[in-house]
């Protein structure tokens, strides 16, 4: 069994394996959806998703950014 | 006591599309006391005052954050505001959309909120642009601009402005809402990131407020963002990095989180100089 750490996604707690990238946190939690992602204060370019692996305490802002007005 | 104004906001025409009014120093007596309050501000100051009265900003949209945008930007003193939007005034704009009045369904917005600024703030010029801009026109009018604002209800207009003013190296602010969710943004090319690095070539839920409803305030809050952000770009000319204010409805706050640049963008793709 892999190790889990404490995120922050959207403001509310929750564990994840250690190791996981923000690809597999989106496929996890949006898949599908079209959204973006900020962590720890940073929107990430889409191309750097599978680059970034989370960190415990890490701060996950998943959103989709609706038109209107 | 009875005080003559000129109220009659002005249709723009391509022959009026001139400089804002000469310089004046200091400012007039009825001006010194219109902004009075804001003159009492630590860094503010008849100067100040004066360089903002120099000031030309497009605001494509006068929804629900255009109204409160441009009635903050009018009653700071921008010297010269340009309203565009192609819409009629529905009845049901009218909670959120609060330059508007029953009188004025049916009314183009952009001439129905220009005429109602212009009463507002009598020492400004307010031009209105009643039709939906195309993009050569956009192009024109933002070029024209020292600062635009992207008041906006659908991702192909956010998305021409953010191309143009990317093509032009001119820094825009903007904002969405829809629902819950709740979106301002300060993009600055010269410092990398736009609206495109997000991946968001395409509306991504079906479509904004008509289908998904808005929260009342939320288009306010947005929009008062949008004007104080403006203030701020226009008075200190900061060159600031391109970030997006992203709003929690549960925590009823925002965070701000800095826009990195996708180097691949198709629209920007360009290192960063700040």
């Amino acid at each position: 069994m892999s190790e889990m750490i404490d995120i922050y996604l959207n403001g509310d707690r929750l564990q994840v394996a250690t190791g996981m990238d923000l690809q597999q946190l989106q496929q996890q939690f949006a898949d599908g959806q079209h959204v973006a992602i900020a962590l720890n204060t940073e929107i990430m370019p889409r191309r750097l998703w599978a680059d970034r692996s989370l960190q415990a305490r890490d701060q996950v802002l998943m959103f989709n950014l609706v038109a209107g007005g | 006591m009875g005080t003559n104004f000129s109220t009659s906001a002005n249709l723009i025409t391509s022959a009026n599309l001139s400089a804002p009014a000469a310089l004046q120093s200091p400012l007039p007596d009825q001006q010194f006391l219109y902004y009075s309050r804001q003159l009492l501000l630590p860094d503010w100051s008849e100067q100040r005052q004066l360089q903002l009265q120099q000031k030309k900003v497009l605001i494509v949209g006068m929804g629900g954050l255009g109204c409160p945008a441009a009635t903050y930007l009018a009653g700071a003193g921008v010297g010269w505001l340009l309203l565009a939007d192609g819409d009629k005034v529905e009845l049901s704009n009218l909670p959120r959309q609060t330059l508007f009045r029953v009188s004025d369904i049916g009314v183009n917005k952009a001439e129905a909120a220009a005429a109602t600024l212009q009463q507002l703030n009598p020492f400004i010029r307010i031009d209105a642009l009643p039709v939906m801009l195309d993009e050569a026109e956009l192009s024109r009018r933002i070029a024209w601009a020292d600062l635009v604002l992207d008041c906006s209800d659908n991702m192909a207009t956010k998305l021409a402005i953010n191309r143009i003013c990317q093509q032009q190296q001119r820094c825009w602010l903007g904002a969405s809402a829809s629902g819950y969710q709740g979106y301002s943004w300060l993009i600055n090319p010269a410092s990398g990131g736009c609206l495109e690095c997000l991946g968001h070539q395409q509306p991504l839920l079906p479509g904004g407020c008509l289908q998904q409803g808005v929260y009342t305030p939320l288009v306010g809050q947005l929009g008062l963002q949008l004007a104080s952000m403006a203030l701020q770009q226009l008075a200190n000319g900061r060159r600031r990095r391109s970030f997006v204010h992203i709003y929690q409805h549960h925590q009823q706050q925002f965070s701000q989180c800095q826009l990195l640049a996708d180097p691949q963008c198709e629209c920007c793709g360009v290192t960063a100089d700040v």
